[in-house]
Parts: C-alpha cells; structure tokens; sequence
C-alpha cells in the first residue's frame, strides 16, 4: 500500500481488493492465518462446541433419575428405567401409579389380586376402557407372549386423546399380564412420533414386572 | 507519499487545476477520524481470517444436518413445496426491508447471504442438537413436567439466540469492516434470524401435517400453521430476537469511543432484550388469551392478540433502536460530506430527506406533485447519487479524487435534468398568510445550499440589484469544469434585464410552486423582476441579486405598463 498513489489507493479501496482487505503481512500470521484472530475465533468455537458438544456430553453424564423399584398395587412391582420417573399423585385417586419420562407416560394397575383367566380374557374390557378415554382409537394386532415368565397379551394403538395436556395424536401399547394371579394392565403413550426413543425404556420396564419381596 | 497523508498537506481545493495521477493529489478531505469507511465494500472470502474457516466448517457440517432433514421432509411433496413457497412470501419482501432499513451503506450482498445461510443452515441444525440434550438436562435435574412446561423458554433462547449471535460475530471476525455502525449489527443479525426462522417454520409446517395420521391432508394443517405461527406471531420471532442482540453486538464493537462499561451496559442491555424476547415469547405465561370454550382450536385473531402482547414491546423497543442507529447513519453521512465545497452536492434539507425511507420517499413524492413522474423519478436518481458520492468520498482521502469529481458531475446533471422538467400547472392559494413580516423580511431559502435551492441559475455577479429584494447569500460555486472531466451541464445566466414588478401593496412568494407550501417572504411593491417561466398562474421570477422564487404571475405588472 505504501507505493501506492493517493488516488490509486483510493480506488483499490473502493474496489474491494486483497490489497487493502485481509491480506495479513506474513509476519501476522500463524499457520498462514491472520494472528490476531486467533483467540476470538477460538473463543466462538469454543462458545458454540460448549453449547453443542457440552451440552450433549452433560447429558450423557449427569445420571437420569428414576423411580427405582415401585409397587403397583398389591405385591406386583415395577422397576422404572432411567429417567422415568413417578408423576405427582393423580387428582382422580386412580389406582396404580405412572411413570413419566419427557412427554411419554407408563401407567400400570393391578386389576386383580385374584385372577384366574389368562391375559387375553382381561383385553376386551381392557380396550373399551381405553376407548372411553379416547376421541377415537384404532387397535393394532393381538399379540399373546410370556414375558418374564407371565402370561401376556399386548397391542398397539394409535388414539386421538382431547383432554388436558395430552391432547392430540398418541401412539401406544396396551399390556395385560397375569402375575401370580394379579391381573395387571401397563398402558404406554406418548405423542405421535416421541414413543420411538422409549421404546427400550418401555419394553425393559414391561419385562421388569413381578412380585416383589 | 502514502495514502493516509492527506488531511491538512493541500491548501487549495484543486477548483482550477486538473489532480494528476502523478503529481500531489490535489485537495485533501477533512480529517475523517472516527468516520466509517463507507466506500470500502469488503469481500466474505478471506481466507487469510481463521473465522473465514470456522464458518466454511460448521457450514458444511450444519449442511449435512441440513440436507437430512429436508430430504426427510420432502417425502411429503407437497407439503413440503408449499410450506417453502408460503416462507418465500414472506422471507423475500422481510429481507429487501431489512436491506433497505440501512438507509445509506448497504451491506454486501455475499455477507447477506452468509447470515441467511447461518441462521437458516448452520444455527438451526446445531440448535436441533443443544435443544434435545439441553431439554434432557432440565428434565433429569429438575422434573420432567417442568422441562415440559419450561423447556422452550429456558433451552430455546439459550441455546438458539447464542449460536444466531455466534454467526454475527463470526461474520464481525472475518470482515471487521463492515460493522461501520449499530444498523450493521441489526442487518447481520436480522438476516440470521430470518434464515433461522424461514427454515424453523418449514419444520413446524411439515410437523403439523405429520401429526395427522396418514398425512391425508398435505395443505391444510400447512397453512393453519401459517396462519398461527406467521399471520399471528410472524412479527416477533427470530428476526425480532437476533436483530436486538445483534444491534448489541455491534453496539460493543463500534462504540470504541466509549468507556468499556457504557459499551458492555448497552450491549449487555440489547442482548438480555433478545433473549428476554424469546423467554416471553416460548413461555406459557399469558396462554389464557389463547383458551376457547368446546375445546376449539384458537382462532387467528386469537394468536395475533397473544403475539402483539408477548411481542409488541420488544418489537417497539427494537423500532426505536433502529430509529437510534439510523439518526447515527445520518450523522455520519454528514460527517463525510462535511467539507464538500460544492453547494451543489447535497443540501442540508436533502441530507434530511435521507434520513429515513419515508423521508425518501415523501421527498421524492413532492418531486413528482411539482413535476410530474419525471421529477420523481430523477429526485430518486439524484437520492441515489448523493448517497453514492458518500460510498466514495468516505473511501478517499482526497477532495480532488477522480471518482468524486465525476460524481459531482453526476449529481449536477441530474439537477439540470430536474430544472429541466416542467412544473406542472397548480393552483394559487387565495390569501395564504404570510408566517411573519419579519420572516418575510429574512433572506429566503431559495439559492441557499441549506434550503430548497433553485439550481437553475447562479447569481450574476456584479449586477446591479434591487436593494429592496430579498438578499440572496452568496453560494461558493465549485466550477466542475475546473476538473476537467466532462462539460459540465449548462447552465445559463440571463442578464438583468427587469421584465415585471411587485404591484401595490406587495405580494407573497413561495420556494416552489405548491399551494400546499406556505409562502416564504412577502416582496415590497416596485420590486423589479425578471420572470424566469410560467407555471400556471404561477411565475418563477428572480431578484437583481439573483434571489429566485414563485408568485402569482396574474399580479405581477409588466415593466412596459409600469412605465
């Protein structure tokens, strides 16, 4: 620049050129970049990986909370995985308890203390309950399995839910075990698309139920 | 001699001599310390800058991210393509008023776009990543339904408004030279909002049209949603949210002048407003408005009431900073055109009109009610011009720089082309009052560089003049063709030869042709004049001392008559 005339540089200027814009002497430079924006460009990416990264890592770190081992009704017992949590007690006094992790919810009851029929007799009664808490509701296949053991019989459903803070769309499972003579129903749900992350979460906790000590 | 050498080195102003590229260079400009450097335009492409390399690597990983997404979202084609044409609509016309809100340096247009691209490319999609494990994290340390209930308001403006703010300083770090002023760091900071934005409504459209089962209806839960999340709020989003704290971004970095604890004070308190924009504006509080009865869903009117009272006062507070920035934009502009010795350059009235878009365009619609759409048009051309001649004075450190003479040319033929323009016939107004005897008595505006000059003609010099005219001031004439460049437009000079004089009892002028302007002096009866040209019943007649202005030419006696 130091060569130059007043009026060149001056249109050098206007035009925008290396010359009078970025080009770091090459004593200015560290690893061929400009020396003095070393550290604020560390600063931002160090912003931007604590906000991304850290953010990510903390939560792999911090331990989720859980509910531990809590008891359904009766003997029968469920282990809450990671994360899930018991929700504040229910206004309606329902029996049972529910678990909660982000938007999606575990609810499981004993029916029965002395049940005698299988897991499939108890379905039927099962979805018209589960009917009459839903705008509407549409049922997959009927499975039958022994899970841990205990006679089981599950479907999926996908119901339009109007009430409270869960309305709208939800995917779900219904469970009916026999465990030990109790008939327990574990109903899983979660808005349309947010059941996928739990599914593990919601099968573990499933194989998890028994009788307790 | 260097090029920073200048100020103070010339001790004339180069009027009568042609600059040479070779010898001294002629005039220099006052000292412009502390005055942005307008004309220089700087590229995005500097790869000597480490930021420069920063953003090309987020770019390319925020792209990655990106490109999932959209092709996850395209499956549903035609939501997809109407959720994109309906964010056009409004992302198009939002990004020309956020361009034109900086009224006098635009920014570059590459830059622009690399603050789109941030906000709509590299912000959101590392945004999607902070807001899940940020939203795990609140719900694993305090509970679930809290994270549910406060997670957007806490998680979103944390991590949203420090990765949109992280793009401004990253495009401050490669070009320093383009923050000239708080309104860069609003532009920057408006632009990565509004890419943010455009890209996030797309998402929550396409959401709204897979909540459905089946995603039968591929339109209607797209405009629903554009009608809630644009129609209601569109006004106070992220736009909004990263134009404040980017208008404090720059706040800091511009304000050098200032002590650091007034800098950190006022970037601090744009900033806490941006992200306090979007605390308010993700949390539940004020959901009432919002509740129906038969549980319907909200209607529009609804939303634009919940937006206008969450959003209004950020929006207003954000209308004011703007206002701020652009009273320090014309500043500024005054502060380069300062020492221009041509009266002809630009006027302190038209510095006034510059002021705004709305000054602009008023200034250029009396153009046009005096002239017809020609004057309009070339009031625009002269607006243009004058605002080019800063982008190049405040580049150059010499008065006699090339690029500036020509500019004056510019601007001078374009003033001869608008003398040139007929007035267009307008009514007199019958008995308009005269503000005051003695204003009537003070020089008049016209041919004064500060008021709305006359520049048909200069004052003939050495003349004979009517001492009971309004005196007109003298105005230093910067002669264009002592440069050299190009003839410059003619202007011709009639020789006083009276041909009118003020009847009995004196009669009102006016600067211009306009009934809608009160009139400006009132002239003593005998007064003689020259009537320049018709208008109507209006005559634009000029002084022996050269002072010009209109009057009703029906009142004017002839000189033959007045014998």
């Amino acid at each position: 620049m130091s060569d130059l005339l007043p009026d060149q540089a001056a249109h050098q200027r206007l035009a925008g050129s290396s010359a009078s814009h970025g080009d770091v002497p090459p004593a200015a430079r560290i690893f061929g970049l400009n020396r003095q924006r070393w550290l604020p460009t560390i600063v931002v990416a160090a912003i931007i990986a604590g906000v991304v990264l850290g953010g990510m890592g903390l939560d792999d770190v911090i331990a989720a909370p859980s509910a531990g081992t809590v008891t359904v009704g009766g003997s029968v017992t469920i282990t809450a995985a990671p994360g899930w949590i018991l929700a504040p007690t229910r206004g309606d006094a329902s029996p049972g308890i529910e678990l909660q992790k982000s938007d999606a919810v575990l609810t499981a009851e004993v029916v029965s203390t002395s049940y005698s029929g299988s897991s499939a007799s108890m379905l039927p009664d099962q979805e018209s309950a589960l009917s009459g808490d839903s705008a509407q509701i549409s049922y997959g296949g009927v499975n039958q399995a022994l899970i841990s053991g205990h006679d089981s019989t599950y479907v999926a459903f996908e119901a339009t839910v109007s009430s409270g803070h869960r309305s709208g769309i939800v995917d779900g499972e219904l469970v009916c075990m026999v465990v030990d003579g109790n008939a327990v129903v574990v109903v899983a749900a979660a808005p349309q698309g947010d059941l996928d992350p739990v599914v593990d979460d919601v099968s573990a906790m499933i194989k998890s139920v028994g009788v307790g000590g | 001699m260097t090029a920073s050498a200048e100020p103070g080195s010339a001790g004339t102003l180069g009027i009568l001599g042609t600059p040479s590229r070779t010898g001294p260079s002629g005039p220099a400009a006052p000292p412009t310390s502390g005055v942005p450097r307008w004309g220089s335009q700087a590229s995005l492409v500097q790869p000597r800058q480490p930021a420069f390399w920063l953003y090309c690597v987020l770019l390319a990983v925020g792209g990655y991210l990106f490109y999932q997404e959209q092709s996850l979202m395209s499956s549903l084609t035609t939501a997809y393509l109407l959720s994109w044409a309906l964010v056009l609509v409004y992302a198009v016309p939002l990004a020309l008023v956020i361009y034109r809100l900086d009224l006098f340096e635009r920014e570059p247009r590459l830059m622009l776009a690399a603050a789109v691209a941030w906000g709509g490319v590299v912000a959101t999609s590392l945004a999607a990543q902070a807001n899940e494990a940020w939203l795990s994290i609140l719900g694993k340390v305090f509970s679930p339904d809290f994270a549910t209930q406060w997670g957007a308001a806490i998680v979103g403006p944390g991590a949203e408004e420090t990765l949109k703010l992280m793009g401004v300083v990253i495009l401050f770090l490669i070009v320093p030279s383009e923050f000239d002023g708080v309104m860069d760091g609003f532009v920057y900071g408006a632009m990565v909002g509004l890419g943010f934005t455009v890209v996030e409504d797309v998402s929550y459209f396409i959401n709204a049209v897979a909540a459905v089962p089946g995603a039968v209806d591929q339109s209607g839960p797209v405009i629903d949603t554009f009608l809630i999340r644009v129609v209601g709020g569109g006004l106070y989003g992220h736009v909004l949210f990263t134009g404040l704290t980017g208008t404090g971004f720059a706040f800091f970095v511009t304000h050098r002048a200032d002590t650091i604890s007034k800098r950190l004070l006022g970037a601090g308190v744009c900033i806490a407003a941006g992200v306090s924009a979007h605390v308010v504006w993700n949390s539940p509080w004020m959901e009432s408005i919002l509740q129906t009865t038969g549980g319907t869903n909200p209607s529009v009117f609804q939303w634009i009431e919940y937006g206008a009272v969450k959003g209004l006062p950020f929006l207003i507070l954000l209308g004011v900073l703007v206002l701020l920035a652009t009273r320090s934009e014309e500043a500024n502009y005054r502060s380069i055109v300062a020492g221009e010795p041509d009266p002809m350059v630009v006027t302190g009235d038209e510095i006034r009109s510059l002021r705004s878009l709305w000054a602009r365009r008023s200034a250029r619609a009396a153009a046009g009610r005096l002239r017809g759409r020609a004057g309009s048009t070339l009031t625009g051309r002269l607006q243009a011009a004058q605002i080019e001649y800063a982008m190049i004075r405040s580049g150059t450190d010499s008065l006699a720089d090339p690029a500036l003479d020509a500019q004056r040319l510019k601007i001078r033929s374009i003033r001869a082309e608008l003398a040139a323009v007929p007035f267009l016939p307008q009514p007199i107004p019958n008995g308009a009052p005269v503000a005051s005897l003695a204003r009537a008595e003070m020089a008049p505006p016209f041919g004064s560089p500060a008021g709305t000059a006359s520049w048909e003609a200069a004052p003939p010099r050495g003349s004979a003049s009517a001492a009971v005219a309004p005196p007109a001031q003298v105005v230093p004439v910067w002669t264009p063709a002592g440069f050299g460049r190009a003839p410059a437009p003619a202007l011709a000079v009639p020789a006083w030869a009276p041909t009118h004089v003020v009847p009995g009892g004196g009669i009102e002028a006016w600067d211009a042709p306009d009934p809608a302007r009160p009139p400006v002096a009132r002239l003593s009866e005998r007064v003689e004049l020259i009537a320049l040209a018709r208008a109507g019943a209006w005559a634009q007649v000029r002084g022996g001392n050269g002072w010009t202005g209109w009057v009703d030419g029906r009142l004017l006696v002839p000189r033959r008559e007045q014998g």
